[in-house]
């Protein structure tokens, strides 16, 4: 997930950076660790919220993978055993928890989005 | 001494093997309190002058020579740190579009203040009332309310207001400000532009106005200077260059203004346009857009001439007709 991340993160921070509030900043004088930390990286992270809460989906999905390739006990492999031995009950079990780890992670998401990306709101604002 | 000199500024930009020059040997000078415009067609080289002076070009545009000195410091010998005591501090600039100079995700006041801290060795509440107070001058109703609003809740005009108070916030001795009212409605920009005069006025700063406007240079400015392909074509005193330009470039910009015309007339334009920076022509870079060059124009570059009231580059200045402004209502 790491190299994921740090490509994005690159990517989006040489878009910013040429970005005329980037200037804006450079032009007020402010120091570089602000401008890069607080100018262009909080409008970096825009983009890497929302991969982010889809990373964490894929992640889930392929514990699956990584548990039955290594033979580690958890819940990808125990999912997969069920699978086996048509355990209806476990599969559904399954789901519903993986399910609900997706809602949360989401709802999670939009609400982190709502505190970088002020131009979003979840609740209708008295103006 | 002037409290801004710019000598012999030249800029390229070097692109793989090839280097662009962008500027080729520009020079100006800017007292206190005083105002000066920079006109010219887009590629002349007038926002890169702009931002030369405070070395913000975008790479890899860089100085090649020349110096730019500000109080008689010349501001390349600066360290980072010095430099950035001067941005932001003592020479301000106001960019273009207002729609992208605010950063979106951080509300007013945050931008305001921590220009303040930046500079001042204030409390938070201090430059609060400060920022409040600035709000309040460039005529932004409810100041307090919008300190706590993002960018985007505001309209262009609104934006533009907050750039220029943030521009006046250290009490600057310079703003650069760099076409500020080109991206604005035009009922607008006659508004911010009084606004800004009327600042500077008050607050006793230096303006140096990037402008395609000439009417608004010559409402707002004291000297002007006009830009072709990287070199002053003519510069001195306002009202002397709009009144009586000598250069066949600075006409053909005043004959293609609007109301010179009678209505239903054809505009007048100059022929052509600006060439590009690896294309510039031998000579006077104006020679084959202007209806009065020779084979000298072609060959020989003109140097400035004339009194430093008003001097124009053009090697036939004397033998050029007198200027009359065709078609000028009665």
């Amino acid at each position: 997930m790491m190299p994921l991340f740090i490509r994005l993160i690159r990517s989006e921070m040489m878009e910013i950076l040429q970005m005329d509030y980037v200037r804006f900043a450079w032009a007020k004088g402010l120091n570089p660790a602000r401008v890069y930390f607080l100018h262009a990286f909080k409008n970096t992270l825009l983009p890497v919220v929302t991969v982010g809460g889809v990373q964490v989906g894929t992640m889930l999905a392929y514990t699956i993978l990584t548990e039955s390739v290594f033979q580690w006990p958890g819940m990808g492999f125990l999912f997969l055993e069920a699978v086996n031995r048509v355990d209806t009950p476990l599969i559904i079990a399954y789901i519903i928890v993986v399910g609900l780890i997706f809602v949360v992670t989401n709802t999670i998401v939009d609400l982190i989005y709502t505190w970088v990306n002020p131009t979003v709101k979840l609740v209708g604002q008295k103006s | 001494m002037a409290l801004l000199e710019v000598k012999d500024l030249q800029v390229e930009f070097p692109l793989g093997r090839k280097t662009l020059k962008a500027l080729h040997g520009v020079s100006f000078s800017l007292e206190k309190g005083e105002r000066l415009g920079i006109v010219g067609e887009s590629g002349a080289g007038k926002s890169v002058a702009a931002f030369s002076i405070l070395n913000l070009l975008t790479r890899p545009g860089r100085i090649s020579a020349g110096e730019v000195r500000f109080e008689g410091r010349d501001l390349s010998k600066l360290s980072a740190d010095e430099m950035r005591q001067i941005r932001g501090n003592r020479i301000s600039m106001i960019f273009q579009d207002p729609m992208m100079t605010l950063n979106p995700v951080l509300t007013i006041g945050t931008q305001m203040i921590e220009c303040l801290k930046a500079h001042r060795d204030i409390s938070d509440k201090e430059a609060k009332e400060l920022a409040i107070a600035r709000l309040r001058d460039v005529m932004i109703p409810s100041p307090e309310k919008r300190m706590d609003s993002y960018p985007h809740e505001l309209s262009g005009g609104m934006r533009q207001r907050v750039v220029i108070a943030i521009a006046l916030l250290t009490d600057p001795s310079i703003i650069i400000a760099d076409e500020p009212t080109t991206a604005l409605d035009v009922t607008i920009q006659a508004e911010i532009m009084s606004l800004m005069l009327d600042l500077c006025k008050t607050n006793n700063v230096g303006l140096i106005l990037i402008t395609h406007d000439l009417a608004v240079v010559s409402q707002v400015t004291e000297k002007m200077i006009v830009m072709y392909a990287g070199r002053i074509v003519e510069q001195g005193e306002t009202q002397d260059i709009i009144n009586n330009p000598k250069h066949p470039y600075t006409r053909g910009l005043i004959k293609a203004l609007p109301q010179e015309n009678l209505p239903g007339a054809r505009l007048n334009q100059i022929r052509g346009s600006m060439p590009s920076l690896d294309a510039i022509p031998v000579g006077c870079a104006f020679n084959p857009r202007c209806d009065f060059a020779d084979e000298n124009c072609c060959k020989n570059l003109p140097e400035l001439a004339g009194p430093i009231a008003h001097q124009a580059a053009c090697t036939k200045i004397d033998t050029l007709p007198e200027f009359t402004a065709v078609g000028a209502r009665k």
